[in-house]
């Protein structure tokens, strides 16, 4: 295959994968949902997890997005150091999404800033947002695709701890955050923290923790201990589904961390609704694919 | 009008304040009748610029919500996705709106504050929440779209 013929055949993969992603939940997602509704014992949180179901099930019979705010697209590429179309990436990731907005069809979600339009494709200046890793040694690219939507936005926020507010300050900081826009969130929510150092490292790492699997844990035993202890925390605050009061208001606390400053404790907070339209593809550098996220997926190209 | 139907309450535009009675916080309600989808811009415009709504909607309910409609070739509009957006960014104009336009009930998603809730105290009004990411299930239940603009 020619190199153009594998941009090609990257981008139109990519663009379906996207649109399909903003009408199908994935399975970690679909199953931590069943999980919770299964639960709930009232009638308000009963009926709302079946509305989901049942919107769920008609975005696809309608092969529409589930979702009316179907995000602003971003992407976190662990690309191979060697695969062959790593010249070609920022641009053809640009025009899968545009690909996809038509297609899907997906929501306008790119304004301009300052000049204050919307675009009306999804791409404007440095968006799609792309987060890049480059995998040394390897020809493979492997992409998370993520549509990130107004309403689970709203809560993020980053912070530069003083050290001798220690964890503790990590906990208040996030526990503050989720019961003031917990709420409005559209909960059950994933929460995506990141420690570092700087603002940006620590909010860095927040959406990289909500690109790993609803029910994994991190590998630093602490850490997992306190991702477990928030779980409780932020369920304890009684939300549930959409806000509405219930037993559950997460699906689950993932953090992701780096090493620090001595001086500072940087914390993020990120939050995914419970309609987390995460993606995970990976391309080989024939351009095949294997979807990780969501099991049944066939591309028609 | 409040009727009762499997055990359902539902509310039937045109909605009296006296039908509220019934109403408690948590209840689970439907409606049936004329919906009005209004946000920032539409709350904006009747209570800082003293314009009216272009809809009628005193004694009818509004959602807070942009939804996306499709225009069929015969001039008829469908329904392709709706659902509500945080309904907090509408409280600073709540008052003013509800006094402004009689409506009756307002949709929309998480909480409202002190504003919305003299609002319904004061004039008989309700805020309810419909389940947000549910586009197609709220598409779904649109009969007919009168107007868009
Ligand atoms: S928070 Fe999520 S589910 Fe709720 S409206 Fe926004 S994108 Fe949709």
């Amino acid at each position: 295959m020619t190199n153009d013929a594998k941009v090609k055949l990257m981008t139109d993969r990519l663009a379906e994968f996207i649109a399909y992603t903003a009408k199908k939940l994935p399975d970690d997602v679909i199953g931590k949902l069943r999980e919770l509704q299964a639960q709930e014992t009232d009638p308000l949180p009963k009926v709302i997890y079946e509305t989901m179901f049942r919107n769920q099930e008609l975005a696809v019979q309608w092969d529409r997005p589930s979702c009316q705010d179907t995000g602003a697209l971003q992407f976190w590429v662990r690309a191979g150091a060697h695969f062959p179309l790593l010249d070609d990436l920022a641009d053809l990731l640009r025009e899968a999404v545009i690909k996809a907005t038509q297609e899907a069809p997906l929501r306008h979600n790119a304004v301009e800033t300052f000049d204050e339009y919307n675009t009306g494709k999804n791409v404007g200046k440095g968006v799609p947002t792309i987060f890049w890793d480059i995998v040394p040694r390897s020809d493979r690219c492997e992409i998370y695709t993520y549509m990130s939507g107004g309403g689970c936005s709203l809560p993020g926020h980053a912070k530069v701890l003083m050290p001798g507010e220690g964890y503790e300050g990590v906990v208040r900081f996030v526990m503050d955050q989720m019961t003031t826009y917990g709420l409005n969130a559209c909960p059950p929510l994933l929460v995506g923290i990141g420690i570092g150092t700087s603002v940006e490292t620590a909010a860095l790492n927040s959406k990289k923790a909500l690109m790993r699997p609803i029910g994994s844990h991190n590998d630093n035993a602490n850490a997992a201990k306190l991702e477990r202890l928030l779980e409780d925390g932020i369920n304890n605050i009684g939300l549930g589904p959409q806000g509405m009061g219930g037993k559950h208001c997460v699906m689950g606390v993932n953090i992701e961390n780096t090493a620090r400053h001595p001086s500072v404790i940087g914390v993020a907070v990120n939050v995914g609704c419970w309609s987390h339209r995460r993606g995970h593809i990976i391309f080989d550098k024939d351009i095949n694919y294997t979807v990780t996220t969501h099991t049944g997926v066939a591309l028609s190209c | 009008m409040l009727k009762m139907e499997n055990g359902r309450k539902i509310l039937v535009t045109p909605i009296a304040a006296d039908d509220l009675q019934d109403i408690h916080i948590g209840d689970i309600i439907y409606l049936d009748g004329d919906l009005t989808t209004c946000r920032d811009v539409a709350h904006r415009r009747v209570v800082e610029e003293g314009r009216g709504m272009p809809v009628d909607v005193r004694h009818k309910a509004i959602l807070h919500a942009g939804p996306i409609i499709r225009t069929n070739d015969d001039g008829s509009y469908e329904m392709v996705s709706v659902g509500p957006t945080t309904s907090m960014r509408m409280e600073k104009f709540e008052y003013g709106f509800v006094k402004k336009t009689g409506v009756r009930l307002i949709a929309g998603k998480g909480g409202m504050k002190g504003n919305t809730e003299r609002a319904c105290r004061e004039f008989g009004c309700i805020f309810c929440v419909f389940p947000a990411g549910n586009a197609v299930v709220a598409a779904a239940s649109v009969e007919k779209i009168v107007e868009a603009q």
